[in-house]
């Protein structure tokens, strides 16, 4: 209890600096631009990996196994296609224009109006999708993990975040994330060594699998290998079209930071990973030895923590995943506040109000929005945040990196790109669901292609007229 | 540049549908790796006259591009290819934010 009274008080009082030193929405919505690479890759990758990695990433491993990786197999690639492919632009687009959004970025490049209204609705509907994950996974770990009804601590992590958010936009959020990103890395070492020890060690781990289940060690088990490929595609490539990975690039205090942001970012990014293949290993080798039961794959990891009956490892694993679930939201909040009180309003030929009230009230809509969405959701967090992974995937995707890049990118070519892209990603999600589509077909993937190929068809009879 | 890029993602695009809807993985992975390389065609133009960058990555897409088609060869069964995974992405993971350190232009070359 005294804890819990600890905790509350510093997250007070940090919402409380956060408030005095937040206002202006430079300051809300970039941080003022005065962050490094190491606070934008720590605090950036922590806002990528969400409950998905602690929580699905061991489960769906259970459930496919080695194919798994296809979704983590990009993650050396990541940091340095995303600068690459946007971040460099993005860089310099804010140094000419002055953006504080990605919406922003789109409209810098096509213009106001549609451009930056559909992306700011893209990015609020991926958005609050994506908080819903964040909301279940902290539901299940807090089931299994600690006993307690999920809505409340899904509720409480959710809340807390908007508490630090609401008040200091961005300038809290990065240091909260960066913070939550440290503890991440070294719980996800310390869970993925527990769980291959308990196991026997990972040779062990692998034996057992190749011995009960070999089928789970086959890279293209599962989906198959077309569908593998999609995802390791669509996770490769998706990284570029994230707006809470977009948004770090606007944070930064200069170009020269883009330098080892690559290093910085891959370096968390693994080092949290490791509880993807560490606990997955070894959770499904315990698992077919019959030394855990779970009904769902996402109990996978709680159920293998609740049976050590270890009230430490359990405590880590909490606070792991709460840490996941609020560095992801935070950036999330912020992106939905800005879309709602500043882009749509400009995309519709208003001025956005100067004052932050709106953008701390939208902050609050958006948390509440995302809790009853998870609560009310039947999906698995995997199969979640694939969804949401998809949704920016096709609809950002050929803006941000043909549109931005290509000097013959023409503004009714991504407006298209910005329309077509999601509508043909969630009727192929549908499609699938309802056995019409192939499960080979990534949908997010068929968005992102179908968008891509509205970009270049319109933009080019443009430029021929 | 300007009439190339269209060409392009006109290609990759037909080359992925035609991937998925015949379930041709070969072609899947030549198509995912070239997608990999054309995101990064912006950067490499960006760091002319330099061709570090284009030499470097040229030889990580035929490395990722090798490691895809041998796993997609040797068929299911055993633990290699879930080791190969792994192998790859550690050897991967400080090899790729070297090169961007490296090949990153100064400031003063950067359009």
């Amino acid at each position: 209890m005294i804890l819990w009274i600890l905790l509350a008080t510093a997250l007070a009082a940090f919402a409380l600096w956060g408030w005095r030193h937040t206002r202006s929405a430079q300051a809300f919505f970039t941080a003022s631009r005065t962050v490094g690479p190491v606070l934008a890759g720590i605090g950036g990758t922590a806002a990528g990996l969400s409950a998905f990695v602690f929580v699905g990433g061991p489960g769906y491993f259970a459930a496919v196994g080695a194919a798994s990786l296809w979704i983590i197999f990009s993650a050396p690639l990541t940091g340095a296609l995303q600068c690459w492919a946007v971040g460099e632009r993005v860089v310099s687009l804010v140094r000419r224009h002055d953006c504080l959004t990605v919406p922003d970025l789109v409209a810098a490049r096509f213009g106001e109006g549609w451009p930056r209204g559909l992306t700011a609705l893209a990015v609020t509907v991926g958005a609050v999708a994506t908080l819903a994950v964040q909301v279940k996974g902290a539901a299940i770990a807090g089931e299994v993990l600690l006993g307690v009804p999920g809505w409340l601590v899904g509720g409480a992590a959710v809340a807390a975040t908007v508490l630090y958010s609401a008040a200091g936009g961005m300038r809290t959020g990065i240091l909260a994330e960066a913070a939550q990103g440290v503890i991440m890395a070294a719980a996800a070492v310390a869970l993925a060594v527990f769980a291959l020890a308990r196991a026997g060690g990972p040779r062990q781990a692998v034996a057992t699998i190749a011995e009960l289940r070999p089928e789970l060690l086959d890279p293209w088990g599962g989906p198959g290998p077309t569908a593998s490929i999609g995802l390791f595609l669509l996770f490769a490539l998706g990284t570029c079209a994230q707006p809470h990975y977009l948004q770090k690039f606007l944070l930064l205090r200069d170009r020269e930071s883009l330098r080892w942001l690559p290093a910085v970012m891959t370096g968390a990014l693994l080092a949290v990973l490791t509880v993807w293949i560490g606990v997955g290993l070894g959770g499904t080798a315990l698992w077919l030895r019959g030394e855990l039961s779970f009904h769902s794959p996402d109990q996978l990891a709680p159920t293998l923590l609740a049976s050590t009956g270890s009230r430490v490892f359990i405590i880590i694993a909490a606070v792991a995943v709460v840490a996941a679930v609020m560095s992801t939201a935070a950036s999330l909040l912020n992106l939905v506040a800005a879309a709602i009180t500043r882009d749509l309003p400009q995309a519709l030929g208003r001025t956005p109000t100067p004052s932050l009230g709106p953008a701390r009230v939208a902050t609050l809509g958006a948390g509440v929005a995302a809790a009853a969405l998870a609560l009310m959701s039947n999906r698995p967090v995997a199969l979640l945040g694939v969804l949401g992974w998809g949704t920016f995937t096709a609809a950002l995707l050929p803006v941000m990196v043909l549109g931005l890049s290509w000097k013959g990118a023409a503004r009714r070519g991504a407006i298209a790109a910005l329309a077509i892209g999601p509508l043909v990603q969630l009727s192929a999600e549908w499609a699938r669901t309802t056995g019409a589509l192939a499960i080979r077909w990534e949908p997010g993937l068929l968005g992102a292609a179908a968008g891509a190929v509205a970009l270049v068809v319109l933009s080019k009879r443009k430029t021929g007229q | 540049m300007r009439r190339l890029v269209p060409v392009s993602v006109l290609l990759l695009v037909t080359g992925w549908l035609a991937a998925s809807a015949l379930d041709l993985p070969r072609v899947a992975v030549v198509v995912a790796v070239a997608c990999i390389g054309a995101v990064c065609v912006g950067a490499i133009s960006r760091r002319a006259p330099d061709r570090r960058l284009a030499a470097a990555l040229s030889v990580i897409l035929i490395a990722l591009l090798a490691v895809l088609l041998f796993l997609l060869g040797r068929g299911t069964g055993g633990a290699t290819g879930f080791y190969l995974q792994l192998a790859f992405m550690a050897v991967l993971a400080p090899i790729v934010p070297l090169v961007y350190a490296v090949t990153f232009p100064a400031d003063r070359d950067a359009p």
